[in-house]
């Protein structure tokens, strides 16, 4: 057996090795990808949103439970609605309010479910908000599809938080619902970097002021508003800055 | 006397033979007269340097010289001036820095949208000029992607703030570590105090600008007329080497609202920002807002390269 032959052994020995072991890894039935059933990768409390994800028209077509829900689960103020009707001039109602369930604190709560409600309009056939209502803004995270009451309010008692794990809040306890979603903001919150502080920052010579989140951000509409600017310095001829 | 009887002679006029004579005493009355009048008429322009200052003013020593009881008397000129200025009391107080405090601001520019509440603060706290204006901030409005000062306006005028494409930075005194405006200042009238403010003895300044041309930041300003405030808006409480009165002719500049700082209070401009983008304490402490800002976020300072170690930090939030 000369060198060469010893060569062509051990080649072909490997080879039928290999071959070998790649036909048991495709018999063997775990290999390649497989279907992992052992629980959702993501909390529940995440993923079974369906409220904070679907719209109402998308939940009433899947006989899913509406209650919980009001107008501005769908409408925002600042987004009149255009209303249809019908030849005789009379408003049809969209599919998506054929079978809304009214729940204690949604629009059941001034409105009963068998009223008609009688819509205003204004020249261009908008509807007209009713005063009741000029207050109610939703403008938390509308781009993203968050700006319903019930994400953050109790829908039983408006006056109680809950965070969207399920935390129940009071009402005076609402920087920590900010921070369960808010979290970096928190944090700076929390070390003194976001948000401003008055008085002293010397505590042992006087108190120190900490604002908190709604001292500053209207929770129904957290954007800080465009400011008009204080005037400018004088520009002198001379100096020309 | 009277050698040469050629020559007139007009305060002793050569006596005649019998005493004065009616004609040469009338010569000498006459340019008596008109020579007290031309006196008065060259000194007539001291008459208008009531804005000189006092003569004890003028006497006094420089402040790091002034002994407790000296420094009294001049917080006593001063409450007497601004009564006599304004016709109100002030509360004037001479604040020395605190032991272990340094201070550091620092300001936030992903925050500052441009709204100009912190410079008229500063001027309202600070008893600046209203006419002529004279303002210790600077908000530059840059358009978004440089930091090139050139670049900025501070003159803007829009509806509203903020604008789409632009940051603001606002600039005032960056209370440097090695600070150029000390040192070239030919008479000692601003210094660095322990507590990193940079001061100026405005009874000692003596207006020749050298600092305003030495400050990398523009930070410093100069009284060209007599300071103009409404008596209705003076801010009565006061420091001898902050917001009392200046007269014209001085430098000015921040100097971190000494009268509020020195007392654990947080500067005015601070206090009104909407935004919270300004952030004030002292470096010393490591629960600080300033130092945790130090050391968590993204800092940078204006003109690292002219060697003048502000104790002004801009930074950004993420």
């Amino acid at each position: 057996m000369n060198e060469n032959q010893k060569t062509s052994l051990a080649l072909t020995s490997l080879t039928v090795l290999f071959s070998l072991a790649a036909l048991v890894f495709w018999m063997t039935p775990h290999a390649g990808t497989t279907n992992k059933s052992s629980g959702p990768l993501v909390g529940t409390a995440f993923t079974n949103t369906a409220t904070f994800r679907l719209s109402v028209a998308d939940l009433t077509k899947a006989g899913g439970d509406v209650s919980g829900l009001d107008c501005y689960a769908c409408h925002s103020k600042d987004k009149p609605v255009a209303p249809k009707f019908d030849a005789a001039g009379r408003l049809i109602p969209s599919v998506a309010h054929r079978d809304v369930v009214f729940s204690r604190m949604n629009c059941a709560g001034c409105h009963a479910a068998s009223e008609k409600v009688e819509l205003k309009f204004d020249a261009e056939g908008k509807i007209l908000t009713p005063a009741a209502h000029t207050n109610d803004v939703a403008r938390h995270g509308r781009t993203i599809g968050n700006d319903h009451c019930f994400n953050c309010h109790d829908a039983t008692n408006l006056t109680e938080l809950h965070t969207p794990g399920g935390k129940k809040l009071k009402l005076a306890d609402s920087t920590q619902l900010c921070g369960s979603c808010h979290g970096p903001s928190y944090r700076d919150w929390e070390a003194g970097l976001h948000g401003r502080h008055n008085g002293f920052w010397n505590v042992k010579l006087g108190p120190m002021e900490r604002k908190d989140c709604t001292s500053c951000h209207d929770p129904h509409a957290p954007d800080l508003p465009h400011l008009k600017p204080l005037p400018p310095p004088f520009r002198t001829a001379l100096r020309g800055h | 006397m009277a050698a040469n009887p050629n020559l007139p002679n007009l305060a002793s006029p050569p006596p005649p033979a019998g005493g004065t004579s009616r004609r040469s005493f009338l010569r000498t009355s006459a340019a008596v007269a008109s020579g007290l009048a031309a006196m008065a008429a060259s000194l007539a322009p001291l008459r208008e340097l009531s804005d000189f200052g006092s003569v004890e003013e003028f006497l006094q020593k420089h402040y790091k010289e002034l002994t407790p009881v000296e420094m009294e008397q001049a917080l006593a000129r001063i409450r007497r001036e601004v009564e006599k200025q304004y016709g109100l009391r002030p509360h004037v107080r001479d604040l020395k820095p605190m032991d272990g405090v340094e201070f550091v601001y620092c300001l936030n520019l992903t925050r500052c949208i441009g709204c100009r509440k912190c410079v008229h603060a500063c001027v309202a706290e600070n008893n600046q000029s209203r006419s002529p204006e004279i303002q210790y901030i600077r908000v530059l409005k840059m358009p978004n992607g440089t930091f090139d000062m050139e670049k900025g306006d501070h003159h803007y005028v829009t509806p509203t703030v903020p604008e789409k494409g632009f940051y603001y930075m606002p600039v005032q005194c960056h209370q440097c570590k090695n600070p150029p405006c000390v040192k070239v200042c030919p008479v000692d009238a601003t210094w660095q105090e322990s507590d990193g403010i940079t001061v100026i003895d405005y009874d000692w300044c003596i207006g020749c600008r050298y600092c305003e041309a030495a400050c990398p930041y523009f930070a410093r300003r100069f009284n060209f007329a007599e300071p103009k405030i409404p008596k209705e808006q003076v801010n009565l409480d006061m420091a001898y080497l902050g917001n009392r009165p200046r007269h014209k002719g001085v430098m000015e500049k921040c100097h971190f609202c000494i009268q509020r700082t020195r007392a654990g209070k947080y500067p005015a401009c601070l206090e009104v920002c909407p935004t919270g983008a300004r952030k004030f304490g002292n470096i010393l402490d490591p629960a600080s807002e300033v130092s945790q800002i130090l050391r968590n976020k993204r800092v940078f300072v204006l003109k690292e390269e002219v060697g003048t170690l502000p104790r002004f930090f801009y930074y950004f939030d993420v």
